[in-house]
């Protein structure tokens, strides 16, 4: 019977681990996989301007900024990772920090700071 | 007088019994799926949330009774739960009150329907033209199981005098009779399509009518149904657990052990399946309910009626 499969299932489930963990995340965090794709960081220092990365950007999330610098706007990156992959100088990366959650958009604007 | 201070006074109770099994039921259900699940009080969280929401009235809503059916829904599920507690404590003799816990619990059910389907909404009154023949369908051997009871009580509609013969018995009805473990069978089959959870919940089936009757409710409204459901639900349980598993004590213990002993039956009846069970048919859950409850609550009644030895 299938029903005693399920029930068989959810019991076993019910007594062992879940397979989830808690949020907030604490104490532990859990690791996440090679290549993961997350919160950019922009060296800003490093940057070269050449506006690769702006042309590559497939959503527009790339803007100029003053003095041939570039800002990042996190709200519109799709993570696609074509700004790192394409930048010179390595002064583009995409972190592993997957929480992302701020009640501020200025948080979502990463950019020169000067 | 009395009466009405008592229910007034323990409708918090059942309401906050109500939203702990909500937690508890939630917490399961996470647990049988393998995930961690929300904390136990998050129920309450979710209703100071949905409390401090604005109301959203849609243009082609039944302004009063889409407004008002909410309140009403929940007032009635919390009368019928009270109703229920306070003789489970007082032991007060109620002429008719089983009549009563259920008419106010379906009056609730029916409430919180007919004023989502007066939102204007089609989901909502496709939900409504299901939820109606699913509430016919499962009412009719609920009720049977009831009369069960109150036969064996010697034909009285009173749950005081169900009580008080269990307490006399020295047990409850399903314990020590066929015909009461026959009836308590039948009422629990029919528990799921009262807590509309799978494989009965036609009603507020997401995939198909996108949450039915609720899909125009958010805020208050939809706080005040939820306590209606929640509530209603328990009350179910707390209902069946008294008619038919009655454990003989001391008043404020044996309702103690009856809270107990609903929570379990809601757990059994409500959570296990609405976690391990699909959704069936509306057609396939009327068919259900007028045959297997239907026929056990009858077989219930007869055997009863001859232990009683005829129509008494
Ligand atoms: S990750 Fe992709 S979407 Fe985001 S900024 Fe870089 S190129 Fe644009
Ligand atoms: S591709 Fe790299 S160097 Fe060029 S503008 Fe973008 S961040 Fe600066």
């Amino acid at each position: 019977m299938k029903i005693g499969v399920m029930l068989r299932d959810a019991l076993r489930r019910l007594l062992g681990r879940p397979l989830t963990i808690g949020y907030p995340l604490k104490p532990e965090r859990p690791a996440t996989p090679r290549g993961y794709r997350g919160m950019i960081a922009y060296d800003w220092e490093t940057c070269i301007g050449c506006m690769l990365c702006l042309k590559v950007c497939p959503s527009g999330a790339v803007s100029v900024a003053d003095r041939r610098k570039v800002t990042f706007d996190v709200g519109r990156c799709i993570f696609c990772g074509q700004c790192a992959e394409i930048c010179p100088v390595g002064a583009v990366r995409l972190t592993s920090e997957f929480e992302m959650v701020a009640v501020d958009r200025s948080a979502y604007r990463v950019g020169p700071r000067w | 007088m009395e009466l009405h201070l008592a229910t007034a006074a323990s409708a918090p109770i059942v309401l906050l019994v109500s939203l702990v099994y909500e937690g508890v039921d939630r917490k399961l259900r996470a647990r049988m799926q393998g995930r961690v699940g929300p904390p136990l009080l998050q129920p309450f969280y979710d209703l100071v949330k949905l409390f401090s929401k604005d109301r959203i009235i849609p243009f082609t809503a039944a302004y009063p009774l889409f407004n008002y059916a909410p309140l009403l829904s929940a007032s009635c599920a919390l009368a019928g739960g009270a109703l229920v507690f306070v003789v489970l404590v007082t032991g007060l003799q109620l002429a008719g009150d089983l009549l009563l816990v259920f008419y106010l619990l379906s009056s609730s059910s029916l409430l919180a329907m007919v004023g989502g389907a007066s939102s204007g909404n089609p989901y909502a009154a496709i939900s409504l033209s299901r939820g109606l023949s699913v509430l016919l369908s499962y009412k009719l051997p609920m009720l049977l199981s009831v009369l069960t009871a109150a036969i064996k009580a010697g034909g009285t509609l009173s749950l005081a005098s169900v009580i008080a013969l269990q307490a006399e018995a020295g047990g409850g009805i399903a314990t020590l009779s066929l015909g009461g473990a026959l009836a308590l069978l039948a009422f629990m089959l029919c528990m799921p399509a009262e807590g509309e959870v799978p494989p009965f919940d036609v009603t507020t089936a997401k995939t198909e009518v996108v949450h039915g009757f609720l899909i125009e409710y958010g805020g208050p409204h939809l706080a005040l149904v939820k306590i209606a459901k929640g509530v209603s639900r328990f009350s179910t349980a707390l209902l069946a657990a008294s008619l038919f598993l009655y454990t003989p004590a001391r008043p404020p213990l044996a309702a103690m052990l009856c809270l107990l002993e609903a929570m379990c039956i809601a757990v059994l009846t409500i959570t296990v399946p609405g976690t391990v069970l699909g959704r069936v048919k509306p057609s396939q859950v009327v068919r259900f309910c007028l045959v297997a409850p239907t026929s056990i609550a009858i077989l219930s009644l007869a055997i009863s009626l001859l232990e009683a030895g005829g129509l008494a």
